[in-house]
């Protein structure tokens, strides 16, 4: 009798540890496939505040601590942290260069999200060019940068495609393979 | 407004070790700071009225030129920068103009290499020569003008400020408005309406839309704004009773005149000049010349910034001259 | 002999069968192919045991 219940409970915590493997991993795989997603959403958030920025930059030829700041409150999350460290960075006289400014707060905000490092490198260039022209130069550079973010959002969504499915799939299967092998 | 706070605001457009630097001389020294000029490759040079001295880089001065510290391409680079607020499309119109005026009412000249098209600067850059102009107000400028610009009570006489550059005139004229604004009690002057058309947001030094120097308690302020289309704005928005200007030289600056004193607006102005015979020779503002202004005050340096040299009346009869007292 | 043993190969079969077919079906056929042989050396590892058993029962039953 005490050995049927004993096998019992070896049997149920067998099953428990198994689901929790395989929850884990799958887990694990939603967690990439979602990273793909959020780096699509990002990219076209990104897109759709840097024409908030340009409209203050080319029409109200605002100065860019003040345009910045108020294209921060207008955006939210990630690239409203990014906005407002360039603002504060900028009006603290911390650095003497938009550039200085702009990259290290791309290295400080964005380095851990879900954007990717080629992401990163085009955010980076674009600081190199912001407030050093007139409106018209500036605009020029606005729709350039317009272009390249589009092809950047084209390739997250053709990734997303192709590999947001296999990595869901992936976590829960490779997590049955390691529960089958350890039982 | 304190005068060390203003040459503390300009500072703050300098870079850092330059700033340090200014920072160490005396107070004395510091308070009559006028200009602060760097030339690129050149000695760091601070001017002032009767004084012109070079800074070395512990911040003394610098008995000769050579000991001076060198100003590098950084400086000005950085010195730019701050000027702009990091926006050269900001100010782009001011540097075609070869300035810009920062927070606080301070010009700060610009001279580099132009770039033209069809004739005009279209942009300035690679620029080596800045120049720091320290904006101060002093109350009490207009002390001696203010008695022969009174016609009555609430009525002054349209007037024209000649005077060289670097003269005082923009800080008479910016004494006189606050004064004709807020009244006067010695000549019980009761205060006017006034609105004033700053165009370079050198009188009234709004920062934010908030006038920084003392303009008067009814004093609308118009600021950035080019003189001809300011002036019939504020005739038709505000209803003043008084224009102000500064530095008007255009024909439709003077057509802008010619609008407000038939609409019954009196008008301050000024002009650049060294003498009466220099305003009524040009060739622009031929429609003001005669019947317009009724008193014109002459300024010069030759006792100081802002020493009257003479005020005449509108047939140019002399109501006072320096020598004669 | 181990029911049990029968039923994770099985297992085991059945989990690399479909990661073959994910990893082809996104384009990483190479990644298909390295499943498809850590499977095999998987299942080799569970059964490396028993296999050793079996030649020595063949070698001592020869031998006697």
């Amino acid at each position: 009798m005490r050995e049927i219940v004993n096998e019992g409970i070896e049997l149920l915590l067998k099953i428990i540890g198994g689901l929790l493997v395989i929850s884990a991993s799958g887990l694990l795989g939603i967690l990439f496939s979602n990273r793909l997603s959020l780096r699509y959403k990002e990219l076209n958030n990104l897109r759709r505040f840097m024409q908030m920025l340009e409209t203050e930059v080319t029409y109200g030829a605002t100065p860019l601590p003040v345009a910045l700041k108020n294209t921060s409150n207008k955006a939210e999350g990630l690239i409203s942290s990014f906005f407002i460290c360039i603002s504060n960075s900028l009006t603290d006289r911390s650095f003497y260069t938009v550039w200085d400014a702009w990259t290290y707060a791309a290295e400080a905000v964005l380095v851990g999200s879900s954007l990717q490092r080629a992401d990163i490198e085009l955010i980076k260039s674009f600081g190199s060019i912001l407030g050093c022209s007139d409106r018209e130069d500036q605009k020029k550079h606005f729709e350039l940068f317009y272009l390249q973010l589009k092809h950047q959002e084209d390739a997250a969504q053709a990734e997303i495609k192709r590999s947001a499915k296999m990595y869901r799939s992936l976590g829960f299967l490779l997590g049955t393979a390691v529960f089958i092998v350890l039982i | 407004m304190n005068n060390e706070i203003k040459i503390l605001e300009v500072l703050d457009y300098l870079p850092r070790h330059i700033r340090q630097m200014v920072r160490k001389l005396p107070d004395a020294t510091l308070a009559s700071i006028e200009e602060i000029r760097l030339r690129l490759g050149k000695p760091l040079c601070v001017s002032g009225c009767q004084l012109e001295i070079f800074i070395d880089a512990e911040g003394k001065e610098s008995a000769s030129a050579e000991k001076a510290y060198l100003v590098c391409e950084d400086d000005l680079k950085c010195s730019l920068q701050l000027v702009c607020n990091f926006s050269m499309y900001s100010v782009e119109e001011e540097l075609r103009n070869g300035f810009v005026t920062v927070s606080g009412g301070h010009r700060v000249g610009v001279c580099g290499r132009t770039v033209t098209e069809n004739g005009k600067v279209k942009v300035l850059k690679d620029i080596s020569y800045m120049n720091f102009r320290v904006a101060k107000q002093i109350i009490g400028a207009s002390d001696k003008v203010i008695g022969y610009l009174i016609r009555s009570p609430d009525c002054i006489y349209n007037t024209l400020i000649i005077s060289p550059p670097q003269c005082g005139k923009t800080t008479l004229l910016r004494d006189i408005i606050r004064r004709l604004s807020s009244g006067e009690g010695e000549h019980l002057f009761k205060g006017m309406k006034i609105s004033l058309i700053d165009e370079r947001s050198e009188i009234a030094a709004c920062s934010l839309g908030i006038p920084r120097n003392d303009v008067g308690i009814r004093t609308d302020v118009l600021d950035g704004c080019p003189k001809a289309e300011g002036i019939i704005m504020m005739i038709r928005s505000m209803s003043p009773e008084i224009i102000a200007t500064d530095e008007i030289g255009r024909r439709e600056d003077a057509d802008a005149i010619i609008d407000a004193v038939n609409a019954g607006v009196k008008v301050v102005t000024t002009i650049h000049g060294s003498n009466i015979g220099d305003f009524l020779k040009k060739q622009d503002l031929s429609r003001i010349q005669k019947g317009v202004f009724e008193r014109y005050i002459v300024l010069s340096r030759r006792d100081g910034v802002g020493t009257m040299e003479a005020i005449l009346d509108g047939s140019l009869n002399t109501l006072y001259e320096r020598n004669r007292k | 002999m181990d029911i049990d043993l029968i039923f994770r190969i099985a297992a085991i079969g059945i989990v690399v069968a479909v990661l073959n077919r994910v990893l082809n079906q996104s384009g990483r056929e190479e990644m298909a192919m390295m499943t498809t042989l850590a499977g095999v050396v998987v299942v080799l590892m569970m059964v490396i045991s028993l296999i050793s058993n079996l030649f020595d029962s063949v070698r001592t039953m020869f031998h006697l």
